[in-house]
């Protein structure tokens, strides 16, 4: 590429990132539009071919919100409040730890962040309730999703990696065996720094300004909280559903199966199952728990939800219609990066996950490069995990989705693009769950790949 | 200090440690330097496997229609002009993995049998006129067809390209493993060497 070339691509990049800090301080379906504006100018101007706008995702937040918010309709949101907050009665900031752990659990499962967003709103109103500043598990909560990704067996990254080592003889087994613990470890670190970050709600100064200007009300004790007569059904309705994408994520072999190369079938993927199955727990709550149609969009997730999916929509067409375009220059530069200066692979492999916003790519290109550059493969499989990078850029659903339904304000975008609420825990996550995973590697796995032989000379004619 | 500036700091402190240890751990030129046939032996077809992987990888997209039920795509959508975008996808993307194999290659140094120089030398040509002729497939499809017949050239012999830069490479390690018995033998007994075999033994 020639150095005009690369002039092109900067001038473009700061296109998108001037287009999302406009759009993060419009805040709302302003992050959309400005996304929209932002890919008319990359289109127009600068003659690049649009990019895909995130259909699954929009259609997962469709699905989800439907169903969270047919459920909040029918007071099973308030329900799982009740239940919650009696459960954290004795340490309400426990909230902090279980739910990243929870939504971990969640990727492991369905091998997707997607999953997180049916429980983004359940988070949110039990950390609100028991007046825990939402920030703290909600951002926690979508780092460890995301890292979840490294952890799952049915994940695409996990697929992508398996291939590269395996000629080091390492299997799946060997990789769980390496990112679980490690990120377990990551995530607690995490959980532990962002239970005391920002102030608390009583000190906020932006939430009190919501609360005095009537845009929120303050929590209800959990006490006083009324519930309606089919609440439970609709928690129970809602919960299968999510249990039965968990299981159909998990075991291939049960889901459905679709046409294949050569007139064969194979299972289906799991993104239309879990808009088919929260779709179908929305009607379900539908009928069985009594909730009229006609009060579903007036419900706070409902509307936090569509919201995120207009944001979603504009910010992350403009990002892949840059992705796009220019993601083997991206990869290029960081990966002279990464050649001129090994021990920059981490943070190479965290820069790629970060500016393709794609696991996978960022596994498919560095993890290679990392193994070429002699690091061994044990120790490219703990700095692999650094792809939760992705978040890095307040681009992807689940951050949006995570900002919009926190109602007191205190987890945002930002307002310089990095500066958002994901970002310390991101951060912290990252580091430590690779530091913990090169351990793991170090005592348990030897180090590099097994041991070359000793000798040379031939054994046989 | 603050607590939150505090948080930060920590988490500074993380990836400059990070840094450290990874300078500890990785990262080993050995491009200008002779080394044991076993440690050649165990790089070299260690490179080869994880590009035969990535190579697997692209082979398998462009097998695999777009199917019902896959993320963000619609069997409709696959047209010619689309076919050709993802012949194209491969291509970029099998170029990149042997530019990566040609830096694995070259930084595993050379044996320290008879005629290790000239088969280092060997791998590392094959490894780099793959990368040439990878390359040149790609640019092939940048070229208007006035034809039917001629785009229909271009287009499997862009993808066949892929497949004879595989071939090529067993065949060269074939030969190298021929050329010279301490090596043989260590292309035999290294264990990515018999990880690349088993997978070469599957197909």
């Amino acid at each position: 590429m020639s150095t005009m070339d690369w002039i092109l691509v900067a001038v473009q990049g700061l296109v998108v990132v001037g287009f999302i800090a406009l759009g993060v301080r419009s805040g709302g379906i302003g992050l959309g539009l400005w996304g929209g504006v932002g890919t008319l100018i990359l289109v127009f101007v600068f003659g690049l071919d649009p990019g895909e706008p995130p259909f699954s995702a929009m259609l997962i937040i469709i699905a989800v919100v439907s169903a969270a918010a047919a459920m909040q309709a029918a007071g099973g949101v308030d329900y799982m409040v009740v239940v919650a907050s009696k459960a954290l009665r004795a340490k309400p900031k426990a909230l902090n730890f279980v739910a990243p752990y929870v939504s971990y659990l969640l990727t492991i499962l369905t091998g997707t962040s997607n999953t997180f967003f049916s429980i983004i709103p359940v988070i949110n109103e039990v950390a609100y309730a028991n007046k825990i500043r939402p920030e703290r598990p909600l951002a926690s909560s979508t780092v460890a999703n995301a890292l979840g990704i490294t952890s799952s067996p049915v994940a695409a990254a996990t697929a992508t990696l398996l291939p590269l080592v395996e000629i080091y003889h390492y299997d799946l087994i060997d990789v769980l065996l390496i990112t679980i613990p490690a990120s377990l470890v990551g995530i607690f670190v995490m959980s532990l720094l962002m239970s005391t970050r920002g102030k608390d709600l009583d000190d906020d100064p932006e939430y009190q300004r919501r609360l005095a200007a009537g845009e929120i009300q303050p929590p209800a004790p959990s006490e006083e909280i009324t519930l309606l007569p089919y609440a439970k059904r609709s928690v129970a309705i809602f919960l299968v559903g999510v249990l039965t994408i968990c299981v159909f994520g998990f075991f291939e072999g049960i889901r459905p199966t679709v046409a294949a190369e050569g007139g064969g079938v194979e299972p289906m993927s799991v993104t239309p199952l879990i808009q088919m199955i929260m779709l179908t727990a929305a009607a379900l709550i539908l009928v069985l728990a009594h909730v009229s149609a006609s009060d579903i969009p007036g419900t706070p997730i409902f509307k936090s939800g569509m919201v995120a999916m207009i944001a979603l929509f504009g910010i992350a067409w403009m990002a892949d219609t840059f992705i796009a375009n220019n993601e083997d220059a991206i990869v290029q530069a960081l990966g002279s990066l990464a050649e001129n200066w090994p021990f920059m692979i981490a943070v190479a492999i965290f820069l790629v996950a970060g500016l393709t916003t794609s696991q996978s790519a960022a596994t498919r290109t560095m993890v290679p490069l990392g193994l070429a550059l002699g690091i061994g493969a044990g120790y490219m499989i703990a700095m692999w995990t650094a792809v939760v990078g992705v978040l890095l850029l307040p681009a992807n659903g689940t951050q949006i989705a995570a900002a919009e339904a926190d109602e007191t304000g205190t987890t945002t975008l930002g307002k310089r693009v990095v500066d958002h609420s994901f970002q310390l825990p991101l951060q912290i996550c990252w580091v430590v769950t690779a530091l913990v995973g090169i351990g793991i590697v170090w005592l348990f796995f030897g180090g590099h790949t097994p041991a070359p032989p000793t000798t040379t000379a031939p054994t046989t004619p | 200090m603050r607590r939150g500036v505090l948080t930060w700091v920590l988490a500074g402190a993380g990836v400059i440690l990070l840094l450290v240890v990874t300078a500890a751990i990785g990262g080993r030129d050995k491009s200008d330097e002779t080394v044991p046939a076993g440690e050649w032996a165990q790089s070299v077809c260690g490179a080869a496997g994880v590009w035969r992987g990535e190579i697997e990888a692209i082979v398998e997209d462009l097998r695999t229609p777009a199917a019902f039920g896959d993320p963000g795509a619609e069997p409709q959508s696959e047209t010619p002009q689309s076919r050709r975008g993802f012949i194209r996808a491969g291509l970029q993307v099998a170029v990149q993995a042997t530019h990566t194999l040609v830096q694995g290659v070259d930084n595993a140094g050379a044996p320290d049998t008879p005629n290790g120089q000239q088969a280092a030398k060997q791998i590392s040509d094959w490894a780099s006129s793959s990368k040439d002729d990878l390359e040149q497939a790609q640019d092939s499809l940048d070229n208007e067809a006035d034809t039917l017949e001629e785009a229909i050239k271009q287009v499997t012999s862009a993808a066949g390209a892929i497949g004879t830069t595989l071939a090529s490479g067993v065949r060269t390690f074939t030969a190298v493993a021929a050329s010279d018995p301490a090596l043989g033998a260590a292309l035999r007994d290294s264990s990515t060497c018999q990880q690349l075999r088993k997978k070469e033994a599957k197909v």
